[in-house]
């Protein structure tokens, strides 16, 4: 198993009038080529700034990221053109994320001159058109189109197009369908899988929709107030969740069927909310909202830990590791 | 109490709903002409029913209830129909008489709580003015300081929002979501006492953070058996929640299930692949795709609204309207397949 991309104690800290905010604390994490890598958490937890630092939005404040093997804990001004230009990223709401006044071939050929991969017009134009065609919009209806005349699904799907142009290897998708109604939805998931397959993509799904998680990741990384809490295949985290807060978020989704509500961990109550950055719990941070707490989670800080090699499953929690 | 309200509404509608709205068609002046968003809704809630509405953005739930509150912006027009609240029609009733029902009769809790709370006061003014103007509080009384404090504390408690006092002190801007949220649905009780309407309360936080919201909603209105119509995209928070479901489809109501009929038997083209669409934690996803299209307001479909994105869709679909046809009891749908079975 290849490794594309790896973290080393990653951290990112805000300065703001209030303190230091701690968005993220110290995570590593590896991810293999070819599959999709899911950060799920809930607002707060430090997904976006974990995404954001990988392209190279942010700089760590410490600690490394390893984009096959080269270290580029750097922001992206400071990275190689060539690295630049193989790790994407697609926004949450694609609405805010493309400009208004341009033409949608000009939203989708701009990395492409950015990056001097066409050499004149007339080959931009035809990239474009390749571009759009992959992501299922008719290039001839769409090229001379402006954002506002389009619906959701179809501008995420440009921005899919934006973020393909580059011919990237690792695109950071940043809950892309979250600002999507449910039939949308299936549609950029079911294209993203295509392009998956047929490209042999690497992603970074950010998200807190665990449905879709279950049905489109194949690893899941669930973070809270900026650590990560477990670590494990899709199908071991689903039916087998050992972190308190990973049963909390599976058991809160609102099912439709019976068969899904078998499938539910045993009942977490929610309660409380994810506490302030600024001023995490010590000890284990969920501490303050689990129901399983200890005298010991509320001083020492349990450890990120390999509890099944086979399955490759790594929890960070006293009660798991005290089995 | 959900089943005597059906009862009673399967012996010849001997009893009159709380909330009966009819025909309502209503649109929007906009510059390249005038939309026509709702068309033809029916639509009623009995006392202490919890309905659900559920569709897709831009299909027209916002504007629904904005309508029966009447607090659509100025270029909305409303071409016919009646919303007949406990006897008044409200699109018709006097100022004084549609402000009193806003006052102490419909509360409305709205998606954003951070633009629905305003930000330049404290949680304590805003609680402080709906309950003077509310008739939550007894008009024989003296409303004093002291009173409106522990009228909100009390009231604040009850939405589970800890440090009552600290919250009471705060601007909006300085409580999280869900703590917002809690704010919003306390203010909203104090109008409340016979329909909660709430447009999409938990679409802003959350997993987690939704689950608590929706089951301090589901205890407060079963304790203040307030009728409720629960406004969603999310086909999940309306199982456990509502007793009946419309679905709306670019302004169209197409199908009217009780929940569990809708959940095991749905019959409108667009509601099966609503369900089909959600995503499902046991890992089987049986969804289809449909061509997305924006609903085009201003030359909306002659027939039926649907048609444009239906796989099924024959010629009559597109030239002439359907009309609801009931199922079994109590479960309408409207599409012309329907009618050929």
């Amino acid at each position: 198993m290849d490794i594309i991309l790896s973290t080393k104690n990653l951290k990112k800290y805000f300065e703001t009038k209030y303190g230091l905010v701690r968005a993220v604390d110290g995570i590593s994490f590896n991810v293999i080529y070819g599959e999709t890598f899911a950060l799920v958490g809930e607002s707060g937890s430090g997904k976006s700034t974990t995404g954001h630092m990988i392209v190279g939005i942010y700089e760590p404040t410490s600690g490394k990221i390893y984009f096959k093997g080269q270290d580029i804990s750097v922001p992206a001004s400071k990275r190689p053109r060539f690295l630049r230009r193989e790790i994407q990223i697609v926004f949450q709401d694609p609405a805010s994320s493309l400009n208004p006044s341009m033409y949608i071939k000009d939203i989708v050929g701009m990395p492409m001159r950015v990056h001097g991969i066409v050499r004149d017009e007339g080959e931009l134009k035809e990239k474009v058109m390749e571009l759009l065609e992959e992501v299922d919009l008719p290039p001839e209806y769409y090229m001379y189109k402006k954002p506002r005349e389009l619906g959701g699904g179809e501008l995420q799907a440009v921005a899919i197009a934006r973020a393909l142009s580059t011919n990237p290897k690792l695109i950071i998708l940043d809950e892309p369908t979250s600002a999507l109604d449910v039939i949308t939805q299936t549609k950029i998931i079911r294209l993203l899988t295509r392009l998956q397959q047929k490209q042999n993509l690497t992603y970074i799904f950010i998200t807190h929709d665990l449905a879709v998680v279950r049905n489109f990741a194949t690893r899941v990384a669930v973070m809270y107030l900026g650590k990560i809490v477990e670590v494990a295949p899709v199908n071991e985290l689903f039916l087998r969740p050992q972190h308190p807060y990973t049963m909390m978020l599976l058991s809160s989704v609102p099912v439709i069927s019976d068969e899904e509500e078998k499938i539910k961990p045993r009942k977490v109550r929610s309660v409380g909310e994810i506490p302030s950055a600024i001023s995490p719990p010590p000890g284990c941070r969920f501490h303050t909202r689990c129901p399983f707490a200890m005298d010991i989670c509320k001083t020492q800080e349990p450890e990120l830990r390999l509890i099944d090699k086979a399955k490759q499953h790594w929890v960070a929690c006293h009660l798991v590791q005290m089995k | 109490m959900v089943l005597k309200t059906f009862s009673l509404k399967s012996d010849g509608d001997s009893v009159e709903p709380l909330l009966r709205i009819k025909n309502l068609s209503v649109g929007y002046k906009t510059h390249e002409g005038v939309t026509k968003v709702l068309d033809n809704v029916n639509m009623y809630v009995y006392r202490g029913e919890k309905v659900g509405l559920i569709g897709e953005s831009g299909a027209g739930k916002t504007t629904l209830l904005n309508t029966i509150l009447r607090i659509l912006p100025p270029n909305a027009r409303v071409f016919r129909g009646e919303i007949v609240f406990n006897g008044v029609d409200l699109l018709r009733a006097k100022k004084n008489v549609l402000d009193d029902i806003r006052r102490s009769r419909i509360g409305i809790i709205f998606q954003d709580p951070m633009s629905a709370l305003n930000p330049f006061f404290k949680v304590r003014d805003q609680l402080y003015d709906a309950l003077r103007y509310s008739k939550f509080l007894d008009k024989n009384k003296k409303v004093d300081e002291k009173v409106l404090k522990e009228t909100s504390l009390k009231m604040l408690k009850e939405v589970a929002l800890p440090d009552a006092e600290r919250v009471l002190d705060s601007f909006p801007f300085q409580l999280s979501g869900g703590m917002r949220q809690r704010v919003c649905i306390a203010l909203a009780l104090t109008r409340a006492n016979d329909l909660l309407l709430a447009d999409e309360p938990t679409t802003n936080l959350d997993v987690t953070i939704q689950e608590q919201i929706l089951n301090l909603l589901r205890d407060l209105v079963n304790k203040r058996k307030l009728a409720v119509i629960l406004v969603t995209h999310a086909l999940g928070m309306l199982k456990g929640f509502v007793d009946r479901i419309y679905v709306i489809y670019a302004g169209q109501i197409v199908e009217v299930a009780n929940t569990n009929k809708l959940f095991s038997n749905p019959q409108h083209p667009y509601t099966r692949f609503l369900l089909e669409s959600a995503p499902r934690l046991t890992g089987e996803w049986r969804a289809k795709e449909l061509p997305e299209r924006i609903i085009n307001y201003i030359n909306p479909p002659k027939g039926c609204r649907f048609s444009v994105r239906c796989p099924y869709a024959t010629d009559r679909c597109k030239t002439e309207k359907p009309q609801m046809i009931e199922i079994s009891s109590g479960h309408f749908a409207r599409c012309w397949l329907l009618r050929k079975v």
